[in-house]
């Protein structure tokens, strides 16, 4: 056995620090990678790669820089790698493509928070087995394939649900936009 | 591809499903290219899926969205999650990961090379650098505990040999190491553990985590569900034609063909979880068809491939599927009509049943297993309960209470058929639990690590428990940083005459 080291608060304990840095961009990083590679699962997974890949680097962070910035430039990298190894993504790589949906997308951001601000209470608007499913693909993480099979719908129709949800959201939010309404 | 168009839209949302095709990805990709509005447009669509994706983990610790036992009709696929969560609850006290995915990639060709002709390897991945202390500060709940990490190794063992075969990196492993995270832990290691605890490494063969393969019980195939077969005696590689790991040749949570795949306990059959899809009429008026998956077992001749039985694969559409010792029944779970499950025995060769259990279990079965000579079945429920029946009769011969809801159970009679040893992992609490068949009493209950299969020796007088679940450490190193661990599994061996009476 080894003698127990006197313990860390949680401000020197490179850890938590990662942790506590790591957690609060998670959102904004993750939404950053699925700009560029949409899908959840393959999201998550280049998410992954770019958790690893940052703690091993921790020790080069400057602290008086923003964490985020520094993460995502790691992200990308990760996608460029992940969309090489796919030979149907390498159109992403082409003429910069990935760095331009990147750039434009910081430059749109605050747009989109203002949208997104909405989005609560379109979701409120939602028809309850819509909202359902929303709940079950996008918080609970089933598959289609399992939300099909426990509502008794085809895996298209429940597809089709979901971007029949999108629509809606988007035109929902774009309405309140639109009318100047206050976010729930 | 126009924009903006519906086509377009479509191409979008199947890119935030990961459904789009080769040409819907290059299509849309190439629009982006070209047209500055049209990324303004898929930024925003992508926008509002991912941020609905990002919502997920904080609503499910915040108990926003606490999983629907209230609504959840038992037995139904929706408990698979709430498991899976249940799980997830245990992992961020014990700083295991459960979970894995990764993307497809087909494996290449394996090698020729078999394992005694395998000369000595450099040593293993040691861990004395950066030896791990279980000291982690309260407030640094870990990587793995926060799902950011999950871990990267696949295994699998044979039912009736001490043979595991794991993915790792490129030196070999000691069971039971902590080796440290790698990512791309991606070539086949094979152990006998009954002869080393070191693993033999097969540098040429590509084994991805997230591949799903299956060993005979004699240990001597390794069978990948998209069809490669690997001969670990001989070294000799062939294939089976399975119909296709995948339904369109491609990645996606609803286009995965063979879920699972195990033996029969003779070797010579191979029982395939596939998730059948079938053209439907549609009912609505703009639509010819819809597209519904169906989960079924399929029985097929092993290596030939040849179908022998089909049968529905009931609800949970997940093993367990048991089989007797002569491989002429099976027995699997179905949900019953208002709650619960039944068990139900049937014919391998015709796929018709032969007979119906009712189990009394509220909740679904975790395991399955018939005794040597045919003549018990048991199961055991998730709401913590062994059942044994008398298969002749089929009235139950036992109702055990095991103490705690359980979630992940390995359950194996002892070959003279007197013992019944079931390995637990319920909740906080894991432990293995040795019942007498014949009185129905529990004789031994040991606490465990985590649950494992479990390995009788012929004399049914002890046996090996396989701990192959054993997630991820994250530790300290001896410079006090933290590292990430996946844990390899590890064997204890357990005699009768040491065990009996304790707990």
């Amino acid at each position: 056995m080894h003698p127990r080291p006197p313990r860390q608060s949680p401000d020197d304990d490179p850890q938590a620090k990662f942790l506590r840095l790591f957690l609060s961009s998670e959102r904004e990083l993750f939404r950053y990678v699925s700009a560029l590679v949409p899908n959840v699962a393959d999201a998550e997974e280049i998410m992954q790669q770019t958790a690893v890949a940052l703690w091993k680097k921790f020790d080069q962070f400057d602290p008086a820089q923003p964490f985020t910035p520094w993460a995502c430039r790691f992200a990308i990298n990760f996608v460029k790698q992940w969309a090489a190894s796919r030979e149907r993504w390498k159109k992403l790589l082409e003429a910069g493509l990935a760095e331009e949906l990147a750039n434009r997308r910081v430059q749109l951001r605050p747009q989109f928070e203002s949208r997104l601000s909405h989005l609560d209470q379109c979701l409120e608007k939602l028809p309850a087995e819509q909202r359902g499913i929303v709940e079950d693909y996008y918080y609970r993480r089933q598959t289609v394939a399992d939300i099909a099979a426990t509502t008794r719908r085809s895996v298209e129709s429940v597809y089709k649900t979901l971007q029949r949800v999108r629509t809606s959201l988007r035109q929902c939010i774009e309405e309140a936009v639109l009318l100047g309404e206050t976010p729930a | 591809m126009n924009f903006p168009s519906t086509e377009f839209d479509d191409a979008v949302a199947a890119a935030c499903h990961g459904t789009g095709s080769d040409a819907d990805v290059t299509a849309l990709h190439a629009i982006l290219q070209t047209h500055l509005e049209a990324r303004d447009a898929y930024l925003w669509q992508v926008e509002l899926h991912s941020f609905l994706a990002s919502r997920a983990n904080a609503r499910f610790l915040d108990g926003d969205l606490a999983p629907k036992t209230d609504v959840v009709p038992l037995g139904d696929a929706r408990t698979r999650p709430i498991v899976r969560w249940m799980l997830a609850t245990v992992a961020v006290t014990l700083a295991f990961a459960v979970g894995l995915f990764w993307p497809d990639r087909m494996t290449p060709e394996p090698n020729a090379k078999g394992i005694a002709d395998h000369p000595d390897l450099p040593r293993l991945i040691v861990v004395e650098e950066s030896e791990p202390s279980a000291d982690l500060p309260d407030e640094s709940p870990g990587f793995a505990a926060q799902g950011i990490i999950r871990d990267t190794v696949r295994f699998a063992s044979a039912s009736d040999a001490p043979i595991l075969v794991a993915t790792g990196g490129l030196e070999p492993l000691e069971l039971g190491a902590d080796v440290p995270y790698d990512s791309r832990a991606d070539t086949l290691h094979v152990w006998n553990w009954s002869q080393s605890t070191r693993s033999q490494v097969w540098p040429e063969v590509r084994a991805w985590v997230e591949q799903r393969f299956c060993l005979s019980p004699d240990g001597t195939w390794l069978v990948w569900r998209h069809g490669d077969v690997l001969n670990l005696v001989t070294g000799e590689r062939s294939k089976i034609d399975l119909g296709g790991d995948f339904h369109l040749g491609r990645r996606g949570d609803s286009l995965v063909r063979i879920e699972h795949l195990q033996f029969t306990p003779d070797g010579q059959r191979l029982a395939l979880l596939l998730d059948e899809v079938e053209l439907t009429k549609s009912d609505h008026p703009l639509r010819k068809n819809d597209l519904t998956t169906t989960p079924v077992f399929q029985i097929v001749e092993f290596p030939a491939g040849t179908l022998i039985s089909q049968f529905p694969a009931g609800v949970p559409a997940d093993l367990p599927l048991a089989f007797s010792a002569d491989g002429k029944r099976v027995a699997s779970q179905y949900p019953r009509e208002k709650s619960g499950v039944r068990i139900v025995e049937r014919d391998v060769s015709t796929g018709t049943v032969r007979r119906e259990y009712e189990s009394q279990l509220s909740e679904f079965v975790s395991a399955i297993g018939w005794s040597p000579d045919g003549s018990l079945l048991a199961v055991v429920g998730i709401s913590g309960e062994a059942l044994v029946w008398d298969t002749e009769s089929g009235q139950l011969r036992h109702q055990v209470p095991l103490g705690q809801s359980t979630s992940s159970v390995h359950l194996c009679f002892s070959p003279d058929g007197k013992f019944l040893a079931i390995s637990l992992f319920p909740g906080f609490n894991a432990k293995l639990v040795v019942i007498d068949v014949a009185t129905g009493k529990i004789v031994a209950t040991l606490k465990q690590e985590t649950s494992g299969s479990i390995h009788w020796a012929a004399d049914s007088q002890s046996f090996d428990v396989l701990y192959d679940h054993r997630g991820i450490l994250e530790a300290k190193d001896k410079a006090g940083r933290h590292v990430m661990y996946n844990r390899f599994p590890e064997v204890k061996t357990f005699k009768m005459e040491e065990i009996r009476g304790k707990g």
